[in-house]
């Protein structure tokens, strides 16, 4: 075993999912921009940011907050991520 | 003295195969390299995990695109084909703790040529002692790999780059 693999073995499981999620939503917003014909550039003059910041965002590696996931969703009208339902809370309303 | 620079796998995922470069002479390649001077540092922290977490998720799950690798930029300077450039991999956590860097050479969404890396101390990479030697050594396997695809001499499909031991690379 190498040190990639002694340290993949020993990464905390909320880490793999911060990268795993991470890395999906910013996939997602990549996609989202190729379907709609956009650019990068395009996205951070929507949402009023600089293209290395929006560069930085979609590498996947970078934790971005709701708020701006929000903002994502709202200028290219599409969804980024969903929230389980949940049922026990549907049955109490 | 010229040393002989060898490509060979370094890990290989569903979507991925990973290569790094072997120089003649040396116990371990260049990736092994990096991991194994940070794989006991207190200095990076969580850092390595998401560093290596995002090399297997992107092995494993999204494939290498290319829109996930952020441009060095001095590196991209040089003159590529269209498909073909000298990236950093990795932005790790937030911007003011981020200064993990491992370079790579992305070929395509099925190959990354994976090389060494360090901490950026600085703005520049050239002001970064930790990083220059390895952001020199990438830049020139970069430089002489285009060469190589030019002259129709560096050839790969999917996940594979074919006649990995007549690629001659030096340093």
């Amino acid at each position: 075993m190498d040190a990639f693999d002694r340290i993949a073995a020993r990464t905390p499981d909320h880490i793999t999912k911060e990268v795993e999620k991470n890395l999906a939503i910013a996939v997602r917003i990549i996609n989202i921009l190729k379907q709609q014909g956009k650019t990068k550039e395009d996205l951070a003059r929507l949402i009023d940011k600089s293209d290395s910041e929006i560069n930085h965002w979609l590498t996947g590696s970078y934790s971005l907050d709701l708020k701006t996931i929000y903002r994502i969703e709202s200028v290219l009208d599409a969804q980024i991520i969903t929230v389980v339902e949940d049922k026990t809370l549907s049955v109490a309303a | 003295m010229k040393q002989y620079v060898n490509l060979q796998v370094f890990k290989t995922f569903k979507k991925v195969r990973y290569y790094t470069f072997q120089i003649e002479g040396h116990n371990q390649n260049e990736t092994d390299k990096f991991f194994s001077k940070f794989e006991l540092s207190e200095e990076i922290g969580d850092d390595l995990y998401r560093l290596n977490r995002l090399i297997i998720t992107i092995g494993d799950k999204t494939g290498a695109i290319f829109e996930l690798f952020r441009p060095e930029d001095e590196a991209v300077a040089l003159p590529p084909k269209p498909n073909f450039r000298v990236r950093r991999i990795l932005q790790i956590q937030e911007l003011e703790h981020n200064s993990l860097r491992l370079y790579c050479i992305w070929i395509s969404e099925g190959i990354v040529i994976l090389g060494n890396g360090g901490i950026k101390t600085s703005q520049k990479t050239e002001d970064s002692p930790d990083l220059m030697p390895h952001f020199r050594f990438i830049k020139s396997m970069g430089k002489q790999i285009n060469k190589l695809m030019i002259e129709n001499l560096f050839q790969f499909e999917g996940i594979e780059i074919f006649d990995l031991e007549n690629i001659d690379l030096t340093i």
